[in-house]
Parts: C-alpha cells; sequence; structure tokens
C-alpha cells in the first residue's frame, strides 16, 4: 500500500466526467419498395445493432443513436445513449424525400453537438448513416452541398447505403465517400460492422490509427 | 513559511489499449533542476507520442529532451526570466519541430511517424512560465491553497483529436503564459489522466486528487527526484483503481518546494 494509494473516507479521488459521446444518426428509407421482406430484416438489422452494442458496456454509454425515417420524414427517436435505446419496430410509409430527411439529420447534430459543447461534454465525429433501396423524390441538390461542405471540414462521416433497386449514381453525388451496394438484405451483417465500428470509435485516443473492420460480409464487392 | 528545496516524484505508464495492440508506451517525461541564485530553477516536460506514430517515443524523447535543453541554456544566463518571452517560446516550439523534421529527414520517414504533443513548466524564484502543444495539462497550488488549472487540454473539436508538434502552425497554435507570482506545487499530467482529474463540465482542476498526490512529495526529504516515491506512483498509475477508468498511456510528474510539514501536522 503506497502513500498514492492512501484516499481518506468521504473524499472523491477523481472527478466524475460524463463520457465522451459518440454520435450515430440512422437515416431510414421506409419507403413503399421496402414493403416486405427489406424492410422486416431491417427492422432485425436494428435490433441486432442494439444486441451488439448492448455487449460492450462503455458502448452503451458512449454511442448515441438516433433514427429519421422517411417518407414523410419523421425523426423515430431522438439521441439517446445505446443503453437507453430500444428499437422501435419500423413501418412502411411513402415516397423517399431523402434531401429533407438528410437536411434534417445533419441540423439534429448540429443542435447535438451544442448541447454537448454546453455541458461539457467531449465527442467524438459523428457518423450518418443512410439505407435506401430508391432515388430521391425529392431536390437533393442542398442536402449533398450540406454533406459535401460538412465531410471537406470534417464535422461528420456520411456512409450511404443501396439496398437493390438504390439509385447508386445519385447516391455517389450525394455523399463523398464511395456509397456501397448491400449483399442482398444481409441488414444483419451491416449492423454488425456497424456497431464494431462504433464500438472502436468511442474507445479511440488522440494519434491512433483508426482501426475499422472491413466492410466484408456485407457488401457487393 | 520558509520554502523546502524541490522534491519530485514522476512516472510515465503504458495502458491497457497500447499493451493490447502491441504498442510501446509513448509517453515520456523528463525534469532537472537549474541551480541559480535565487534557488534552483524546476524545468519539467511531459510529451505524448501519436498512438498512429511508428516513432511516437522517439518523437515524445527527442521533445522533452530538447525543450529542457533550450530552456536550461537560456535560463542559466537569465536566471530571472526576463528575456523568456511569448516570442522566444514559440521559437523554442519550433526549434524542437525541427528537430523532428531533421531526425525523420535522417531516418528516411514522413514527419507524421514522429507526432508527439508536448507540455513543459518553468519554475523560478518567483516567476513561472508554461508552454503546450497538445493535450494533457497542467496545473499549480495557488498560495491561497487551492489548485490553478494553467493551461485546458488542447483537443480540436473531436475526443480523438489533438495537436502535435508535427502539426502545421503548431508554434503559433501553442499555449505560453509567463506569471510573476511564486508557486511551490507544479503537477503536470498527459491525457491518459485528463478525465480522472479535470472536471470538463466546470472547465478546473479536481482539487482532492492533487490534494492528495502531492501530500507524499511534501513529505519527502528527497533532493531532487525521490526514486522511492517515483516507483510507487509508477505503482499507483497503474493500478486496477486508476486503469479501470482510462487505458491510455499516462504520465504525471509531482512536484513541491513547500514546506516539509511537521509530524503531527496534516497535509491539505
Amino acid at each position: 500500500m503506497s502513500e498514492f494509494d492512501q484516499v481518506p473516507i468521504g473524499v472523491a479521488e477523481f472527478v466524475d466526467n460524463a463520457e465522451p459521446r459518440c454520435p450515430c444518426i440512422l437515416l431510414l428509407d421506409v419507403s413503399q419498395s421496402m414493403s416486405g421482406d427489406p424492410i422486416a430484416e431491417l427492422n432485425r438489422g436494428i435490433v441486432t445493432f442494439k444486441d451488439e452494442l448492448a455487449a460492450d458496456a462503455l458502448a452503451m454509454k458512449r454511442v448515441e443513436v438516433a433514427v429519421v425515417t422517411f417518407g414523410p420524414v419523421e425523426v423515430a427517436s431522438n439521441f439517446q445513449t445505446a443503453d437507453s435505446f430500444r428499437p422501435a419496430q419500423l413501418v412502411i410509409g411513402t415516397d423517399t424525400p431523402m434531401g429533407a430527411a438528410i437536411e434534417l439529420a445533419l441540423d439534429m447534430l448540429d443542435r447535438r453537438k451544442a448541447d454537448y459543447r454546453a455541458n461539457g461534454i467531449d465527442y467524438y465525429r459523428p457518423w450518418v448513416f443512410l439505407i435506401t433501396d430508391g432515388a430521391p423524390t425529392d431536390s437533393w441538390q442542398r442536402a449533398a452541398q450540406l454533406v459535401h461542405e460538412g465531410e471537406r471540414a470534417s464535422k461528420f462521416a456520411f456512409f450511404a447505403v443501396g439496398v437493390r433497386g438504390a439509385q447508386m449514381d445519385t447516391l455517389a453525388r450525394i455523399a463523398v465517400r464511395q456509397p456501397v451496394a448491400l449483399s442482398g438484405l444481409k441488414f444483419r451483417e451491416l449492423f454488425k460492422w456497424l456497431s464494431s465500428s462504433l464500438k472502436n470509435v468511442s474507445r479511440s485516443n488522440p494519434g491512433d490509427r483508426l482501426a475499422l473492420p472491413p466492410p466484408s460480409g456485407w457488401t457487393e464487392i | 513559511m520558509v520554502s523546502a528545496r524541490w522534491r519530485i516524484a514522476s512516472a510515465s505508464v503504458i495502458g491497457s489499449a497500447h499493451v493490447a495492440a502491441g504498442l510501446p508506451c509513448q509517453d515520456r517525461h523528463a525534469s532537472m533542476l537549474l541551480p541559480t541564485e535565487s534557488g534552483d530553477i524546476l524545468l519539467a516536460a511531459v510529451a505524448d507520442g501519436a498512438g498512429s506514430a511508428a516513432y511516437a517515443e522517439a518523437g515524445a524523447a527527442i521533445a522533452v529532451e530538447t525543450i529542457l535543453s533550450l530552456a536550461e541554456e537560456h535560463l542559466a544566463a537569465d536566471p530571472e526570466g526576463i528575456a523568456l518571452t511569448d516570442g522566444l517560446a514559440r521559437e523554442w516550439i519550433s526549434n524542437v519541430a525541427s528537430t523532428l523534421v531533421l531526425t525523420a529527414e535522417e531516418a528516411g520517414v514522413a514527419l507524421e511517424e514522429y507526432a508527439s504533443t508536448l507540455l513543459a513548466a518553468f519554475v523560478g524564484n518567483d516567476w513561472c512560465a508554461f508552454l503546450q502543444v497538445g493535450d494533457g495539462a497542467i496545473v499549480a497550488s495557488t498560495p491561497e491553497g487551492g489548485w490553478s488549472l494553467i493551461s485546458w487540454p488542447q483537443h480540436g473539436e473531436f475526443a480523438n483529436s489533438t495537436t502535435f508538434l508535427t502539426s502545421k502552425g503548431a508554434a503559433a497554435r501553442a499555449f505560453f503564459e509567463m506569471r510573476h507570482v511564486r508557486i511551490d506545487d507544479l503537477t503536470m499530467f498527459s491525457d491518459g489522466l485528463e478525465n480522472l482529474v479535470l472536471d470538463k463540465a466546470m472547465r478546473r482542476a479536481h482539487g482532492p486528487f492533487f490534494d492528495m498526490k502531492i501530500a507524499p512529495v511534501r513529505r519527502s526529504g528527497a533532493a531532487g527526484t525521490d526514486p522511492r516515491l517515483s516507483a510507487e506512483l509508477h505503482a499507483y498509475l497503474t493500478s486496477p483503481r486508476v486503469c479501470v477508468r482510462t487505458d491510455d498511456d499516462k504520465t504525471l510528474i509531482l512536484a513541491s518546494r513547500a514546506a516539509i510539514p511537521v509530524s503531527g501536522e496534516t497535509a491539505r
């Protein structure tokens, strides 16, 4: 027992800081074409996402999830730490206002970061994860501009995944990072990859090489 | 109260994340005492090499050695720190960065492979100066008995980002401050300890931690670095109680020239 181990009764040796947050927005297409197997598998995938995060105590406290569905554009759940996140059963909607959904998501991110800063909470670079099986039915040019500006300024990391039937060309103009085609309906494998990646991010220290698991097992390539 | 000599306890320990990744400890630290007519000047430095840098620990070692060497040479001729200006401090940082550039060139590798942060403190008779590039922090005691957070970790927007000596504009963005006060207790630490000892919401040092850890140093009768206390500090920083809260490398320097408490007197 060294002199440094001595802690008087009733004195807090360490400060109880809030955990740094790792925010992630899921932007999910629930348009008509997702009916049947696609939405069923997507719902199963989100449950897998929660289950995988639940296996990691640190990730449960650090990863924050928000879910925005479209169309219509709806905030299915606002930002909350993974331990409070309860996947709701997503239902089929109408069209595909992707542009509006993206703009809403990026605005939600800005406001969340402002909340963190106001409360002295550190955060990692947020992830925006778009999953769609179609093409935007609204104007998406402004959304694309915001994504490009945000990526250029390293404000967030924006990933787009196309389910079969998706307009990959349009996605490639909205996202800066190359959009990925989902292999079949392998949503569970995709969400396992996502939860694993977020766990890595939420543990990373300054200067670390961020080791993301390879996106294999759920991509077309 | 008459001050005593400087007593120092210091340690750099590897974090469990580095052990798991097969990386060495990439933190380095160094301290020295420069004798002058008005007492010893304490020179201390901490550096944390970037996790992804192949020669991170070499970069950190070069950083602490170079800055102390520059400061020692200058202060030997200027013990009151009168010529230790903001401009001079930034020149020193550029100098350290240049040393890293030359080292990388000689080794035939990219400059980023030597990326490191740097914190330094120079404490004279009635003045003290501090500089910082990157994260970690410097905390000193105040005459009123509290703790003053001298510098705040430079993290950039994200929790896992920081500035390095090798970053563009590092010298311009560095923190530098000269204070014309006498401080008797100085602590410095790398980012591995930040979340344990800095209150991030209130932007201040968590006083109780510093009160507890400076006490053994104040009680020490050593001249300069106390090897036994440094070994105990090393063991403490690798203890489960600390490691459950942080898996990064950790460095902590504790230095005091406060009067040694008479037995029966309780340390604050």
